[in-house]
């Protein structure tokens, strides 16, 4: 049984290719067929962050629209067998994704595929609408920022209402909260909102919390997933979160200054 | 209550007839060999004689000329560029009298190569009655075959600059994500590196030439190389693109 | 952060920005859910009288009052002049107040 999880988010920039990236290639490493689409019509980026954008011949929306079929279009992951990507396009805008064409695209998809991450793009319009209708599951990436839990907490309300689970009374889209850019050291200053705090407000189960790390940066620069790099606690970080995901029981890493004292000294700037 | 007409303006693609000589037996002889040539395009065409460009305007008697071009099949309907006593002839014999634009321009062969693009334009662009977000729709000057659009501005991401006829000059950089499209050749002066397609789908004699080359994509008719294709001795340098054995080939400039 | 930061001279931008954000978001609950729940309870009304008497769904209007301490949720149905099932007449136009 295919399972279609969305990255999702709202507020933009809070990392959800990031996090798309890392977890269509956690799922790939752990022997899961996996594809990863790009629903930021215009503004695509997933193939940068999967190092894929130099094989971009056909795109969502040619599939869509019946101008490519979609192996055409899928591009397989130079590192990894059974990771596929679908990059969007980027001179289109958002309306020409539909319902319909998305459906028959997950529908062909899920005649092969146990896994497919759909990036969302930011906001509440139609292509974040379009990424999360299908969804049996959500990850809501929120930074612990204001602006960035309400809009969280936004996205939620959506989930719970505009998704096609919900219109067909099935059992609701399952959300999880990935905590992104988590600084430890800031939270304890008072400067940043806490793990329990969003998860107070938000109160959806906490799938993983990513520190901020340099090597996030690092690895959109080179279009290297940063979940491949294990010396990351980025990297570290999201294959916890895959654990999780997969229902393994595993500790948040990274949160604590005191724990990890020496350690986050080591590893910071990486 | 309907109207009983309406009444517009409305544009027409009809053959100039520029002259260069009065003599008629000449212009007859010339004409006849024209007509030869495609006959079925010439049968019943409307035309216009353009007498601007006549040494010796006034030697040429409209009526022997009227009667020679409706014996070869066409249907006079007026004049251009006249003497005041042409024009004032050309009313009486029913003939409209009409100010061409640019009246500079030679209109030679004009006729005839506009109804060839008419052809070909009605055929081969589904894809561009789309309506796009960031399209730059080019409208070229309806004149002439070769004429190539110029475009001055960086092309930026997500933008798609598409051009029906002749070929596209890029003065600026393709930002990476945009697409040009060109029925002709494609020059590139600044840095290229979005998706650049040259003869449409069926022009297979189209070339892309550029400065550097990192495009993600260079397709000749319908013929495509992606980026990670590339020679690497051949990135970011001059190269000239065309279809060899309907194969994508890249050499240097 | 515990208690010790209550009392602390100058309050941590971080429990200022938690205070604000669960205002604020409880507040975003109130109006969203506002419409939606009027209409799925509109909805499911006109359900329930449409299986006694043939009505529209504009003949079913909802509306919720809001009266300093106490809310007021206005029902207003009108049943049409023929096909009525309804024993009692005075229950063809009601208002009732929770």
């Amino acid at each position: 049984m295919t399972r279609i999880i969305v990255v999702t988010s709202g507020k933009g920039g809070v990392g959800k290719t990031t996090t798309s990236a890392a977890f269509a290639t956690g799922l790939a490493l752990q022997g899961y067929k996996t594809a990863v689409i790009d629903f930021d019509v215009g503004l695509r980026n997933l193939d940068l962050i999967m190092g894929c954008e130099r094989r971009v011949v056909y795109d969502f929306v040619n599939v869509i629209h019946n101008e490519a079929s979609l192996n055409q279009a899928l591009i397989r992951d130079k590192r990894i067998d059974n990771l596929f990507i679908l990059p969007a396009s980027q001179t289109r805008d958002k309306e020409a994704l539909t319902i319909e064409g998305v459906k028959n695209v997950i529908n062909e998809l899920s005649e092969s595929f146990d896994y497919v991450v759909c990036d969302s793009p930011a906001g509440i319009e139609h292509g974040a609408y379009m990424a999360m209708y299908f969804a049996d599951e959500a990850i809501v990436v929120t930074n612990p920022e204001i602006s960035s839990v309400r809009d969280s907490d936004r996205i939620l309300g959506l989930l719970a209402s505009k998704t096609k689970r919900v219109i067909e009374h099935r059992t609701p889209v399952k959300e999880y909260l990935l905590l992104t850019r988590y600084s430890p050291e800031r939270v304890k200053n008072g400067e940043m909102l806490s793990i329990e705090d969003i998860q107070e407000i938000l109160s959806i189960p906490i799938i993983g919390v990513i520190p901020e790390s340099q090597s996030v940066l690092t690895a959109s620069n080179q279009g290297i997933p940063v979940i491949i790099n294990k010396n990351s606690r980025a990297g570290l970080a999201y294959n916890d979160c895959i654990g999780r995901f997969l229902g393994e029981d595993i500790d948040l890493r990274f949160v604590d200054t005191k724990k990890n004292g020496i350690l986050s000294k080591l590893f910071r700037g990486r | 209550m309907q109207q009983p007409f309406d009444i517009k303006g409305s544009s027409f693609t009809i053959p100039v007839l520029s002259l260069r000589e009065s003599d008629m037996e000449t212009i007859g002889y010339q004409l006849n060999k024209k007509v030869s040539q495609a006959p079925s395009f010439f049968r019943n065409a409307p035309l216009v004689v353009n007498l601007g460009y006549l040494p010796d305007p006034e030697q040429v008697d409209l009526q022997s000329l009227l009667a020679l071009m409706e014996q070869q099949g066409f249907i006079p309907v007026g004049i251009t560029n006249g003497t005041e006593e042409q024009q004032q002839q050309a009313r009486a014999m029913k003939l409209a009298v009409l100010t061409m634009r640019g009246s500079e321009r030679t209109q030679e062969e004009q006729g005839e190569q506009e109804g060839i693009q008419a052809e070909k334009k009605s055929e081969g662009e589904p894809e561009e009655q789309e309506s796009l977000s960031s399209e730059k729709k080019i409208a070229l000057p309806e004149k002439t075959m070769q004429a190539a659009t110029v475009i001055t501005e960086p092309i930026r991401s997500g933008q798609r600059v598409v051009v029906d006829k002749g070929d596209l000059v890029v003065l600026a950089s393709v930002g990476s994500g945009a697409e040009i499209m060109a029925a002709g050749n494609i020059h590139v002066y600044g840095s290229l590196r979005g998706r650049v397609f040259a003869g449409n789908t069926d022009n297979t004699q189209a070339r892309i030439f550029c400065q550097q080359l990192e495009a993600e994509l260079v397709s000749v008719a319908g013929v495509y190389m992606v980026n990670e294709k590339f020679p690497d001795s051949l990135r970011g340098q001059p190269v000239h693109i065309r279809l060899q054995t309907e194969r994508i080939r890249i050499t240097p400039l | 952060m515990g208690l010790f930061d209550y009392f602390h001279a100058n309050r941590k931008s971080a429990n200022v920005a938690k205070e604000r954000l669960s205002i604020l978001i409880a507040r975003d609950h109130f109006h969203r859910n506002q419409p939606s729940f009027l209409s799925a309870l509109q909805n499911e009304l006109l359900e329930v009288i449409k299986k006694y008497v043939d009505i529209d769904h504009d003949d079913v209007v909802v509306s919720l009052d809001r009266e300093e301490d106490c809310e007021i949720l206005e029902l207003n149905i009108a049943l049409p002049e023929k096909g009525r099932y309804t024993s009692d007449p005075d229950s063809l136009d009601q208002k009732n107040k929770i």
